[in-house]
């Protein structure tokens, strides 16, 4: 932080850190772009969809942490105005704990209870599942359906 | 650097705060404490994506083909540059210059309308190819991926992308208002941080659109 002859302490940002930001910004653009849509990158496909999908939520965070530090001045706040971004980073955190906990749920097998699938689109997925396995998409009328999803 | 205020008008300090810096540090704190409510609304959201995104990766990756990515990676480089441009407004405004301060907060609106004109191209050729998820879905829909993630997938597109359209058009408002205000010599406008408020939400939009394209365009075929 700067201090002025008022006694003013905000921290100004230089106009030069603001293009250079800029330009980062700029460049992770289109290395996102490229890494996900130009063959230069295809390289990449060999990490498998785990890890060419973290490259892109990597840049993804590179970008947004220029944009927090720089362009929203978080590097030059105050202590408290940090407190309140690093609790919605951790509120976010306990969130994504929610979800993994959902996600790694089973059905619990109890008796005189029948799985039918606990939701509209699970069975939707069961029975696309079971579908797949026999050769054929349960389309709904008018639907076109393609030479090579099936017909065997 | 010092920290000027509007010309006729010195920032008045509160019987509450004990100085100018713990006045403006407190209406900071208070956007920031926001935001942090705002991360929290969108990142509901986000995990809910995330949840079926990891159930569906193959569906996703193929459905993600549909959207426009160049219209897509236009929007990006916009709302970037509009927040560029914010940046550079807030430093105008705590350096004096009022007119330069406006210039900038236009280019920021102009950059912002045009975020919602290439929106709404994008949405009228999705509900225009039967893609809007309502109960006429599954007739139109002639893709390789399941109509059912299909389904899922464009409501999501549609809440997430939405939600974050009805921030942009806030933002407009907000920034239109700015301006007049400015413009008008306010008392409300003592100095520069109403600007940055405004530019802190601003920023936040920016990010949630950082992360909403990779997630919807530019997802890699499995």
């Amino acid at each position: 932080m700067s201090e002025n002859e008022k006694g003013h302490s905000h921290h100004i940002t230089p106009v030069s850190k603001l293009n250079w930001t800029f330009f980062y910004l700029g460049c992770l653009m289109f290395l996102t772009i490229a890494s996900a849509r130009f063959e230069v990158f295809e390289f990449l496909n060999a990490l498998g969809p785990w890890g060419t999908n973290s490259i892109a939520m990597a840049i993804a965070v590179a970008k947004a942490t220029f944009v927090v530090l720089t362009f929203m001045g978080l590097r030059g706040a105050s202590r408290m105005s940090k407190y309140m971004a690093a609790i919605g980073v951790f509120a976010f955190a306990l969130l994504g704990m929610a979800m993994f906990d959902y996600s790694y749920r089973q059905n619990e097998p109890v008796a005189g209870w029948e799985y039918k699938g606990t939701t509209s689109m699970q069975r939707n997925n069961d029975r696309n599942r079971a579908d797949d396995r026999n050769g054929s998409w349960s389309r709904p009328p008018g639907v076109v359906k393609k030479e090579e999803d099936g017909g065997h | 650097m010092a920290i000027q205020a509007h010309e006729s008008n010195e920032p008045e300090v509160y019987f509450q705060y004990e100085d100018i810096d713990q006045q403006q540090d407190t209406y900071l704190i208070g956007m920031w404490a926001f935001l942090a409510q705002e991360l929290l609304f969108f990142g509901a959201i986000f995990f809910i994506y995330f949840l079926y995104r990891i159930n569906y990766l193959h569906d996703f990756a193929q459905l993600s083909g549909h959207l426009n990515w160049q219209l897509g990676g236009l929007n990006t480089a916009i709302l970037l540059a509009s927040s560029y441009f914010v940046a550079r407004a807030v430093h105008r405004g705590q350096t004096g210059e009022m007119k330069k301060q406006v210039n900038w907060l236009w280019a920021t609106v102009a950059c912002a309308v045009g975020f919602l004109v290439i929106k709404f191209f994008e949405y009228k050729d999705k509900i225009g190819s039967g893609l809007f998820p309502n109960e006429h879905f599954a007739q139109h829909y002639h893709y390789e991926a399941n109509p059912e993630v299909a389904r899922l997938f464009y409501s999501l597109y549609f809440v997430m992308t939405g939600l974050h359209g009805i921030h942009v058009l806030v933002g407009i408002i907000i920034f239109v208002v700015l301006i007049r205000l400015i413009k008008k010599r306010s008392s409300l406008i003592t100095d520069y941080i109403p600007t940055e408020l405004c530019g802190l939400y601003w920023h936040f939009v920016d990010l949630v659109w950082i992360f909403l394209y990779p997630l919807f365009y530019l997802i890699p075929a499995p």
